[in-house]
């Protein structure tokens, strides 16, 4: 079996029915909810399974069949689980010995490591975790997720070092952008409102590929109103975490200021989403944990720098590239389900990362 | 035409003229301030308040309707929309006309960022000093130990006018008293530098009840230099007997203590610090700044008082080690009886029960030219009728009464 076969296998591990491994993380990965966590790691997982494979043909090169000497070391965010397990899913298929340095308390990395022995303990000897701060210095190659001042931090101690390679991927920011006039588009609005829902809702907002704020071209307030129920409709499926203090008080006092300047729709009796309609400014920082604010499509600065992902809906492609650079385009409804064959500036290119051994 | 809005108004039936309501409200000062005001007298004029802010007020008018009040659904002060104090950066949250507004207080922060602004007309502005000066006798001039010897406890000074602050403002004016003012030292700038600072104004109005010279204000230049503040403290103890009553800043105090390995102050001083930091100096828990002037100052901690206020408020709460008599109240805010406070859980928007963590909102009668309800960025804990100070909110941006030293 090739390294992306076996991968595929793990995944598909995940989905089966009554998954010892899926029901392990929604037991373990508390900062969402089982639901939420079910949902996304389903998706997730489904992706590796049909795509690993096509993955490794194209940019594995054929050396990567050999087990490579060299050291590559992860160090990951854990705001989420995707990036971490995509980054050891690459990894693996460069051949490299991967040293992971999961966050604290997140429990993923080594849960797939475990479902990984499961179909090839050989290739799980590839992984190995570690709670040291310090692993990077060991390793030939280093692939960092994280805030900006973490990455930079690391960047600058690994130059220090002669001849090792640093990927660093730091904050990013994804937007919404679409047409709401009933004649822009060829789908019903209630998709369009789902779909937004769903990109705004998926893993409480914390990745990057997470919309902070939907540009309209049409009637903002109406959309915004639309949204807010279908936020409500999702929340009750797929219900976000119960926060802690410090985040519930961010989102009430954001949502207190914007109750004055703009306009806002909010779960009642909990902080459990927000919508806020702002037809002043450009851009403002969510809270997150679904909190998102809508404005006119006007105040769209073209020169917005690091925008990771621009989900559209009754806009061509040109026309939103024309308004917006981003790494990643894609259809509303998909901002949080990335292909696993682009890198979409998320990740390094398998080939980046294998050295002949 | 805005005077024919206001006599309008005015007509309205069961809305009070701003002259009655002021009446209202200066008799429940005149009450003065260890009595609590019944829930039910404080309701009346809590609505009639809110009455006449949501007729007056246009964008608190249009605030409140968003949110579906009026006062034809609002029964009971809890219910009056509380606005955020970022609120008063946006509008011109008043019921002052333009050519009323004698004065602006605004918030300090920095200079990208647009300072809350908080309008007084000179009717306002008398009963934002009219409120101040009871509660500033009470809880920081005669506070702490009952010894009143002159040499321990808080220093005897005259009360001012009684027409306008009524119980608390009775004139003392024998000899004795005059004999033991304490000098008043204020480290802040000027309301010369500081024209719109609340903060500085409350100082000023301080500074003439006490009958205090106007170099009482150490000003913004020594501000700038701890050692500066420590010789403007040390010249003002010149003369003793005389106790000093030491008013500032916690950054100021910060600065001055960094200057300074030990600054005794004579017996029966007094200091009161307020407003945080703001990325003047290192920041100092108040707990460990209590310590540090006590330790340096040799002032006892009974005799260090914390005042928490903002431009957005007409009046102040006040912390020390036995506010009230209480034990149990020691170092929790206490604020008059025309205010209540409420302490908001984040998550479910429904006021925290007692002992737990939640955003502090004020319900200030004082503020009757503006709105009544305030929503801070602040974080306490509601104990009885007081509040602890835990802090400010994640996020918030950084602002209060430490700005107003130049930076």
């Amino acid at each position: 079996m090739t390294t992306g076969q076996i991968i595929a296998a793990t995944a598909r591990l995940w989905l089966t029915p009554r998954s010892p491994w899926m029901t392990r993380a929604k037991r373990e990965l508390t900062a969402f909810s089982p639901q939420m966590v079910e949902l996304g790691l389903r998706e997730l997982f489904a992706e590796i399974a049909a795509n690993v494979e096509e993955l490794e043909r194209r940019e594995a090169p054929s050396f990567t069949f050999h087990v490579s000497r060299f050291a590559l070391c992860h160090i990951l965010s854990g705001n989420l689980p995707n990036p971490g397990i995509v980054s050891i899913v690459i990894g693996l298929l460069s051949g490299a010995r991967n040293l992971v340095k999961p966050a604290a308390g997140d429990p993923m990395p080594a849960l797939f490591v475990e479902s990984l022995a499961v179909a090839d303990t050989k290739l799980a000897r590839r992984v190995k975790l570690t709670s040291d701060r310090e692993a990077y210095r060991r390793a030939d190659i280093v692939v960092a997720y994280g805030d900006d001042e973490t990455i930079a931090s690391l960047q600058k101690h690994r130059r220090q070092d002669a001849g090792a390679t640093f990927f660093g991927f730091g904050h990013r920011v994804s937007i919404g952008v679409l047409d709401f006039r009933q004649s822009a588009i060829r789908i019903p609005q209630s998709s369009i409102i789902a779909a937004a829902a769903r990109d705004a809702s998926l893993w409480d907002q914390q990745g990057c590929m997470s919309p902070q704020c939907f540009y309209v071209r049409g009637d903002a307030a109406a959309f915004a109103a639309a949204l807010a129920r279908e936020m409500e409709v999702f929340d009750r499926r797929w219900p976000r975490v119960e926060l802690g203090f410090e985040d519930a008080v961010a989102i009430a006092r954001v949502r207190d200021e914007w109750s004055f300047r703009g306009r806002v729709w909010a779960s009642k009796g909990s902080t459990h989403w927000t919508v806020v309609l702002d037809e002043r400014s450009s851009w403002a920082p969510s809270p997150l944990n679904r909190f998102v604010f809508v404005r006119p499509v006007e105040l769209l600065l073209k020169d917005k720098s690091k925008i990771s992902t621009v989900g559209f809906a009754g806009f061509s492609l040109k026309e939103v590239m024309g308004r917006v650079r981003a790494d990643r385009y894609c259809s509303l409804g998909e901002m949080q389900r990335p292909s696993l064959l682009l890198t979409s500036g998320s990740r390094p290119r398998v080939g980046d990362l294998a050295y002949e051994s | 035409m805005k005077t024919a809005r206001h006599k309008t108004a005015v007509a309205t039936p069961g809305l009070l003229s701003p002259e009655q309501l002021d009446a209202r409200i200066l008799d429940l000062i005149a009450r003065g301030v260890d009595r609590r005001c019944p829930d039910a007298g404080f309701n009346r004029l809590a609505l009639a308040l809110f009455r006449h802010q949501f007729a007056r007020n246009t964008p608190y008018r249009r605030f409140c309707l968003a949110l579906g009040s009026s006062p034809a659904s609002v029964r009971h002060w809890t219910q009056i929309p509380a606005v955020p104090t970022t609120a008063f950066k946006d509008s011109d949250l008043t019921t002052l006309a333009p050519k009323h507004r004698s004065t602006a207080f605004h918030s300090s922060g920095t200079t990208e960022q647009r300072p809350s602004r908080h309008f007084h007309s000179r009717e306002t502005l008398a009963l934002y000093e009219a409120a101040l000066w009871p509660m500033f006798v009470a809880r920081v001039l005669e506070s702490g130990p009952a010894v009143r010897d002159g040499r321990q406890g808080g220093p005897r000074v005259p009360r001012g006018d009684s027409s306008m602050i009524g119980r608390a403002g009775r004139t003392a004016h024998s000899t004795a008293v005059q004999d033991a003012r304490p000098t008043l030292v204020i480290l802040t700038p000027t309301p010369a530098e500081a024209p719109h600072s609340s903060l500085v104004h409350m100082m000023e109005t301080v500074r003439r009840h006490l009958g205090a010279p106007k170099a009482a204000f150490v000003g913004a230049a020594a501000l700038e230099d701890g050692r500066a503040l420590a010789k403007a403290v040390q010249s003002s103890m010149l003369h003793p007997p005389s106790s000093i009553l030491l008013l500032g800043t916690a950054f100021a105090f910060v600065r001055l203590l960094d200057a300074v390995k030990s600054l005794p102050l004579p017996p029966g001083s007094r200091v009161m610090e307020t407003g945080g930091y703001k990325g003047h100096t290192r920041e100092v828990p108040r707990k460990e700044l209590h310590a540090l002037i006590s330790a340096k100052l040799r002032v006892p901690r009974s005799a260090i008082v914390s005042e928490y206020g903002m431009c957005e408020l007409s009046s102040q709460f006040y912390a020390s080690a036995d506010i009230g008599l209480r034990p149990s109240t020691s170092g929790l805010f206490l604020g008059p009886p025309w205010t209540r406070v409420q302490v908001i859980d984040p998550e479910t928007g429904r006021e925290a029960r007692e002992g737990e963590r939640g955003l502090i909102r004020v319900c200030d009668l004082a503020n009757r030219a503006s709105v009544i309800a305030i929503q801070t960025e602040d974080i306490g804990v509601r104990r009885g009728d007081c509040f602890e100070l835990i802090g400010r909110a994640p996020q918030a941006e950084a602002r209060g009464c430490s700005l107003t030293v130049p930076s």
